[in-house]
């Protein structure tokens, strides 16, 4: 409720329900009054006609005759003779005085009348009846007026909301075209409605920046992905020369360690480079995927032993299980890719994990979806907090630690890319990771 | 060996070239495709490491003519593009294997040892047959019963050990020895692991045959001929 009244639309609806309300409500107590005084006109004179008709009927001659007010009436008749006070020849009970109690209107009229002798006397007759009739009638008026004023609200609102609708269409077109493209707009731009209007202009004003947005972020990733290649090279040469000079025969047994260090560093950089490319493709949308069925089993395993060497020199003991019951871990996916996803997880397993703790790597079906999954798990020196962040690109869980923070992004991207995200897991001190694949086929 | 590298960049063809010298190759290296082209044309290569991206004739078309003249010199790929379309084109159009830039120079001696392996094998009776199993290590291929069995590299290299000691036990540090190729304690279940994949293939998937892999607790594992006394 509070969104749409901080709505364009609610603020609209409200704007003119409040217009509408307050023309309706000034209008209508004119009204109110006018016909208010035309009732009470009417009641007063049906009054004063009633009175004189009730004064037409005194006599004083031969005797003072008086005709009696009729249901609901109350009547006072006085004769005034000169020298002489006032003579009352009739009132109703309660009504002595001429002054009518709370809820009666009363009406005065006065004649002259000639008594038997012919002597003429002024005669003052008084008639009240309730105001309860007029007040019944006024409050009819009230209530529709009431009415009026209510319905007229919300008709304003209605029309408005309705109005607002069409108006602001465009805009909501716009809004979730805009959510849609996310952070790295890629060839699709916002919808320009033909309307010559503000909406029109704010249209091609936001695609104009989508432009400059786009061109940008391919320019950057043109850059990363440029490095990325020239890097290799370099990388190359300098991979191999340290490599040959390791093979050296008569290689000083003090260089070995040194060189061992470099080439560790070596490949690290060599794979940090192909996390720049595969990040300016994730973030261009134009990774490639080659699908084709892959055994997840053995793929875990391949990865697993190409790491086998950093377990050991690290002290972390690697532990592998299987599903023996599952016959088939085939799955539809980029074999390459995945590699990727499972060497950065069990890299940072092994970055993460307290001193000779041991990482699992395992290899199952998961009962719900029967999807297959590899499943990494490690002790943890500490909380790593908020799980989802893991996943954000350039977000560090250690800043202390090594590495830039793109393992989990990336790897998380692909597993999007192959059909399911990571499902992260922090749980007693132990987090896990699980690459889901839905089933080839 | 004699291997023809086929590098445009000067530095690394030349590492590469004393690293194959080191390691008791003979290696000759041409600067662009038409050079390596004629040089694998008029000279007996073992093997050729082949880039892809030079200059003139690009490795994809060098790869293309090799076979076009005939030539069926294995050919491995080392190249920067390192997307799967490329290692996918690369070994359609020929190669027997991709390496991608930069790679440890441990791994490309590696797999020259594979070619090397191959090309050493003799060309027939080299089959390893064990009851209704079969592995043949030139074209690595592996059946029982007569249906293929599609295996990993370790799976093949531990079914090829279990298959040469036939009868006998391989313990586990053996296994480590010959398919690891590292002579310590792995840390790791890994060779329970890969020994268990292979029985679910080798064994688990032929319900109806007797089971050819044991385990010899506290010992090792071999592969027993069922049929044959005990």
């Amino acid at each position: 409720m509070k969104n749409v009244l901080r709505s364009l639309r609610g603020q609209l609806a409200l704007a003119f329900a409040a217009v509408f309300g307050l023309v309706t409500l000034l209008a209508g107590g004119y009204q109110y009054r006018q016909v208010g005084r035309v009732l009470h006109q009417g009641d007063d004179e049906r009054l004063r006609a009633r009175a004189t008709t009730l004064l037409d009927r005194v006599v004083l001659d031969p005797l003072p005759t008086v005709a009696l007010p009729g249901q609901g009436e109350r009547l006072r008749v006085v004769v005034e003779t000169t020298g002489q006070p006032a003579r009352e020849l009739f009132h109703s009970p309660g009504f002595a005085n001429a002054v009518p109690p709370a809820g009666w209107r009363v009406a005065e009229v006065s004649a002259s009348l000639a008594d038997a002798s012919g002597q003429r006397h002024p005669v003052r007759l008084w008639l009240a009846h309730s105001a309860a009739p007029l007040a019944a009638d006024l409050g009819r008026v009230r209530r529709g007026l009431w009415l009026a004023l209510a319905g007229s609200l919300a008709l304003a609102a209605a029309l408005a909301w309705v109005l607002g609708g069409r108006v602001l269409r465009p805009l909501r077109r716009i809004s979730q075209q805009a959510q849609r493209i996310g952070a790295a707009p890629g060839e699709e731009r916002l919808p320009v409605p033909a309307t010559g209007d503000e909406v029109q202009e704010l249209a091609l004003t936001l695609n104009r920046m989508l432009d400059r947005l786009a061109a940008g972020n391919k320019l950057q990733d043109n850059f990363l992905a440029a490095a990325a290649h020239e890097l290799r090279t370099p990388l190359a040469v300098v991979q191999a020369g340290l490599g040959v000079v390791q093979q050296a025969p008569d290689l000083p047994a003090h260089l070995c360690p040194v060189l061992a260090t470099q080439l560790e560093e070596m490949q690290r950089l060599s794979r940090l480079v192909d996390d720049f490319l595969l990040v300016s493709r994730l973030r261009a949308d134009t990774l490639p995927l080659a699908r084709r069925p892959v055994a997840l089993d053995e793929l875990a395993l391949g990865v697993a032993d190409r790491l086998l060497p950093r377990f050991r020199a690290a002290g972390r003991p690697l532990h592998l299980a299987v599903d023996e019951q599952v016959a088939d871990f085939t799955v539809s996916a980029d074999a390459d890719k995945l590699t990727t996803v499972l060497l950065n997880l069990l890299e940072n397993a092994l970055r993460h994990a307290p001193p000779s703790a041991a990482v699992h790597l395992t290899v199952g079906r998961e009962p719900a979806t029967g999807w297959p999954y590899a499943e990494v798990s490690n002790p943890l020196r500490q909380s790593l907090g908020d799980l989802s962040r893991l996943t954000t690109a350039h977000y560090q869980a250690d800043v202390l630690s090594e590495g830039a923070g793109l393992g989990l992004w990336i790897s998380n991207r692909i597993a999007e890319l192959h059909g399911a995200p990571l499902a992260l897991r922090e749980a007693e001190n132990q987090f896990s990771a699980r690459l889901r694949l839905p089933p080839a086929g | 060996m004699r291997i023809l590298v086929v590098e445009d960049e000067a530095r690394l063809a030349g590492f590469v070239r004393q690293g194959l010298e080191q390691a008791g190759h003979t290696a000759d290296v041409a600067d662009n495709g038409a050079t390596g082209l004629e040089m694998a044309a008029t000279l007996p290569y073992d093997v050729i490491l082949l880039d892809l991206m030079l200059p003139g004739q690009n490795g994809f078309d060098v790869l293309r003519n090799l076979r076009e003249f005939g030539l069926a010199t294995p050919v491995i790929i080392m190249s920067a593009l390192s997307d799967t379309e490329h290692v996918i084109r690369g070994l359609d159009a020929g190669a027997i294997d991709y390496l991608r830039k930069p790679f440890a120079f441990d791994e490309l001696l590696a797999r020259l040892r594979a070619v090397q392996r191959k090309a050493d094998a003799p060309a027939d009776g080299a089959v390893l047959r064990l009851a209704d199993l079969a592995l043949d290590p030139v074209h690595r291929r592996v059946t029982r019963a007569g249906q293929p069995l599609r295996l990993t590299n370790r799976e093949f290299a531990l079914l090829e050990l279990l298959l040469r000691n036939a009868g006998r036990v391989v313990t586990k540090t053996r296994i480590a020895e010959k398919v690891w190729e590292v002579d310590f304690d792995m840390g790791s279940n890994v060779i329970e692991v890969h020994l268990s994949q292979l029985r679910r293939k080798l064994d688990r998937a032929f319900p109806d045959l007797p089971p050819l892999l044991e385990t010899v607790v506290g010992h090792g594992y071999l592969l027993r001929n069922p049929g044959a006394s005990a």
